[in-house]
């Protein structure tokens, strides 16, 4: 038995030694600084989805952050539905894991530097940002408008009794 | 013999920099009203905080400094470049409070390159930007290009004799009409008017290509300003890469190109003068320099092979060449693209080409055309000079709203503000190169910020060092005021030292 099923692990395993490292998520600055040693090929990238979801029929752009740089993801519209919330200034986006082709300069969209994403999973949901609200600012603000107001039309006033004008 | 200034002289100065500082302050109430629809409470206190300094700052100094003394021609010349710091640096205040900037130098930069309508930025995390904030960036860029000087005091003067030396100061010299208000408020209709039109367009675009309505609100006016006024911010930190879009690039391409156009021509149009658009010298010195130059870039490109068909050498060469060359600084590519993909010859054609800039009497920045074409135009008379028979009378003339004789001053001012630049272009380079940097890397970044572009090359910005930061703001503020107004600032700060 142990005879027969070896050779078969050895032949999964020659294949994840091969396949993995060609599949492992890639970097955006890896991606910048070294495309060509990735264009054309199947790589993995995970990002934030950051701003819009931009749907154009059946297929569809969206653009993930990784923490360096954003690259453009083309997707099937309905692998983009999957995205419930993009990052802005009040979320942080879904982060999504795409499997897809990458292109230096993508023949089909005009030379984008684009990954063509062959499936789109969510790796963890995106939420609401709080952002409490400083009271160091508060109270600057409370000092600082009503001098800037006091200086604004006690200069008005002054200009209307003195010289008549406005 | 320096004679040393008085102190009237500084107090007339200080008194009317405290003036467009107010200005500022209330400028900032518009973001501040952005970031109050979008409920973005923070942003509300960074811009209310920001304003309040500025409006109470301005005020003391016009308490202060008051002397009851009219501006003359030497202080109008002092305020701009006085003025452009002072904005800055209070411009600087509500980003810096925003939390996206390491540093107040790093906001400084930002708001620098935002007025000069540069477009270099060491803005953190863009994409999470506040609304309120990413139109701030925006706005500034649409203020600079206007020519903030002008702009505040001819909307709070209403007719300031000196308004002249302002216009000369921040390099807006060229009377469009016989009065200089009347050609402010001739530029702030005209600009209006494609503000309204060039952001329908947009967001009729945006829509297109799948932003939500709300959403291509958010986007469509601040790509216009940043397009129009040639500054080259986009609300996204992919520039127009974000959009994936040749709509959206088609709709940028044009209004770059307008605002790289020089004003007066738009007027002679509008004038029911057609026949301008076909004699203009300058308008024809752009024609053959963008020729000249995208046969160039087209010709790097194809010899690189990177792109296969023609809408890729359009969308990316065409589009990068017209953005570099109208100083806007938008990109269809990665930074990294133009020096290591397109070759040491497409390199040296986008660098040259931002080096020249476009039209003067725009919100483009560089060298510009029209000098340009009075240094090819005094070549060509200095050959037929020594051609021709000693007795011949040689004289070159262009067109330029009308026909104009090519004098010697012409020739010598081209000649000098031509120097400058290039000197500033290589000052920026050397220094960046002492610190580290590859010389070609120095020598674009340095163009890019002295010739107000906004590209950039291999060199990480958010992680250059202060010294080099400062060069960077010092090369913006000299290109966008055309160096002559700093200079007179140099020899006005000497003579307070030197001087009698």
């Amino acid at each position: 038995m142990i005879r027969k099923v070896g050779p078969l692990w050895l032949a999964v395993f020659i294949v994840m030694f091969f396949v993995s490292p060609v599949l492992a998520a890639v970097s955006s600055t890896e991606l910048i600084e070294n495309p060509q040693a990735y264009d054309g090929t199947s790589i993995q990238f995970q990002g934030e989805a950051i701003g819009d979801v931009m749907e154009r029929g059946a297929f569809g752009w969206v653009n993930l952050h990784d923490g360096s740089d954003a690259i453009g993801i083309w997707a099937p519209a309905a692998e983009l539905r999957k995205i419930q919330r993009a990052g802005d200034y009040n979320h942080i986006g879904d982060t999504v894991l795409v499997e897809g082709v990458f292109r230096l300069a993508c023949p089909e969209h005009s030379g984008e530097f684009d990954i063509h994403a062959e499936s789109l999973t969510i790796v963890e949901r995106g939420h609401r940002v709080v952002r409490p609200i400083d009271t160091g600012k508060v109270v600057a603000a409370i000092v600082l408008v009503p001098i800037a107001a006091a200086l604004f039309f006690a200069e008005r006033y002054r200009r209307r009794h003195l010289f008549g004008g406005s | 013999m320096l004679f040393r200034p008085r102190l009237i002289d500084l107090k007339i100065i200080g008194f009317y920099t405290g003036k467009l500082v107010i200005g500022v302050g209330f400028l900032m109430l518009i973001p501040m009203v952005v970031s109050l629809v979008n409920r973005e409470w923070g942003p509300v206190l960074d811009f209310l905080i920001g304003a309040s300094i500025a409006i109470a700052a301005g005020h003391l100094s016009s308490i202060w400094l008051r002397t009851g003394k009219e501006m003359g021609w030497i202080h109008g010349i002092m305020v701009v470049p006085m003025a452009w710091l002072a904005a800055m640096f209070f411009g600087a205040v509500p980003h810096y409070l925003g939390g996206h900037f390491a540093s107040f130098l790093d906001a400084m930069f930002d708001t620098m390159s935002g007025f000069t309508t540069t477009g270099l930025t060491l803005i953190r995390d863009l994409d999470h930007l506040s609304y309120g904030h990413n139109f701030w960036r925006h706005l500034t860029i649409f203020i600079g290009g206007q020519g903030i000087v002008i702009v505040m005091l001819t909307l709070m003067a209403g007719g300031a004799s000196s308004v002249w030396a302002l216009s000369v100061g921040e390099a807006r010299e060229e009377k469009i009409l016989p009065n200089l208000i009347h050609t402010a408020r001739f530029i702030r209709r005209f600009s209006l008017i494609y503000f309204i039109a060039g952001t329908a367009a947009l967001w009729l675009g945006a829509v297109q290509i799948g932003i939500s309505p709300l959403r291509a609100l958010f986007h469509a006016p601040n790509v216009f300003m940043a397009a129009f006024d040639t500054g080259g911010f986009t609300p996204q930190s992919q520039s127009i890469v974000y959009y994936h879009s040749p709509l959206f690039e088609f709709l940028t391409l044009p209004l770059m190109l307008a605002g790289a156009i020089n004003f007066g021509l738009y007027y002679a149009l509008f004038s029911g003068n057609r026949r301008e658009l076909f004699k203009n010298s300058e308008l024809k010195t752009m024609t053959a320099t963008i020729f000249v130059s995208f046969t160039i870039t087209a010709a790097a490109i194809a010899a690189a092979g990177v792109f296969g068909d023609t809408a890729s050498l359009f969308r990316r060469g065409f589009y990068q060449l017209i953005s570099a060359y109208t100083s806007t600084g938008f990109t269809t590519v990665y930074s990294f693209h133009i020096p290591d993909i397109w070759g040491a010859l497409g390199l040296l054609t986008i660098m040259v080409t931002m080096g020249l800039g476009a039209s003067i009497g725009s919100t483009a920045g560089g060298i510009k055309a029209y000098r340009l074409m009075i240094i090819l135009k005094a070549f060509v008379l200095e050959i037929r000079r020594v051609i021709l028979p000693p007795s011949a009378v040689t004289v070159a003339k262009y067109h330029h709203l009308k026909k104009n004789l090519l004098t010697e001053k012409l020739v010598l001012g081209a000649f000098l503000i031509g120097i400058a630049y290039i000197a500033s272009y290589l000052a920026g380079a050397v220094i960046a190169a002492s610190m580290g940097y590859s010389l070609v890397d120095a020598l674009f970044q340095s163009v890019s910020a002295g010739g107000n572009i906004g590209l950039s090359s291999r060199i990480p910005l958010l992680d250059i060092p202060s010294a080099l930061k400062i060069t960077y703001i010092t090369q913006m503020w000299m290109g966008r005021l055309e160096f002559v107004s700093i200079l007179a600032l140099i020899g006005f700060a000497i003579s307070a030292v030197r001087g009698k």
